[in-house]
């Protein structure tokens, strides 16, 4: 049963992580004068974002769906309801698909410009802050919860 | 904090109506859990019932939230300061109250 928990954190959880972070790494260019940067874009980095946020959507949505169809499936040796797993794939880790659709828009919009201004740019930092934020400690906290941790 | 108007900067309407709408979805989300406790001690209202659907208003809200403001800003400049600390400190109070620590470190909120 916990290899499931396992197995959705590599094929999900991991590239989303590895997305992110080159997301991360891609955004802290935007806003700057490099009028290059604007001109040609790669199809890798296209992916990237379209990656970032298909990986957003599905890890925590077929989480809950496997959580809310057979929460024994997800959980080692506590079967039922009683998952933690449950109230925090609902709440933290839907909060990355938000971010993560904020920021792909927002760094659409910021594309299709020369220079973003100032404040635009923090406003991305703050939402990639929160994706990659949530998205290690879905990977640090999902873990736990498998194992049981929590529970004594 | 107040700059004058000619040192304010400002951002484009759309962008601020993706920005706040996302603080709104997170805080939204946030409450997900402490809503859901509520309604189990108060209502006898099972979570597995509960929690599908308040996540369901919560992205609902996120989307709501983001139509009504791209109509009502479009095309009006937002003050970005005020954008960027709205946004955050809804993420702030949804992060806090979503927390798992809640569920860890209380008598199993949210749980049957």
């Amino acid at each position: 049963m916990l290899r499931w928990a396992f197995l959705h954190g590599i094929v999900f959880g991991l590239p989303l992580v590895v997305l992110t972070a080159l997301c991360v790494s891609s955004s802290s260019k935007l806003g700057k004068v490099r009028p290059w940067l604007h001109d040609h874009r790669s199809a890798l980095g296209r992916w990237r974002w379209a990656g970032m946020l298909f990986f957003a959507w599905i890890t925590p949505l077929s989480g809950l769906m496997v959580m809310y169809a057979r929460p024994a499936a997800w959980t080692a040796g506590h079967t039922g309801w009683r998952s933690l797993g449950l109230p925090w794939m609902a709440s933290w880790g839907m909060m990355v698909p938000i971010a993560a659709t904020a920021c792909v828009y927002l760094a659409r919009r910021a594309r299709r410009r020369a220079l973003t201004p100032a404040w635009h740019r923090r406003g991305v930092w703050v939402l990639m802050a929160v994706v990659l934020g949530n998205t290690l400690l879905a990977a640090l906290l999902g873990s736990m919860t498998a194992q049981g941790i929590f529970y004594h | 904090m107040a700059l004058p108007l000619h040192q304010e900067e400002f951002m484009d309407g759309l962008e601020a109506a993706a920005l706040v709408a996302a603080g709104v979805g997170v805080l939204a989300l946030g409450l997900v859990t402490p809503v859901g406790a509520w309604l189990l001690a108060a209502g006898r209202i099972p979570c597995e019932r509960a929690r599908p659907v308040l996540t369901a208003v919560a992205l609902l809200l996120w989307g709501g939230t983001w139509l009504l403001l791209r109509w009502r800003w479009r095309g009006r400049a937002q003050r970005a300061r005020r954008v960027v600390m709205v946004m955050g400190l809804l993420m702030l109070l949804g992060l806090v109250a979503g927390s798992p620590l809640w569920a860890g470190l209380g008598q199993g909120v949210m749980l049957p």
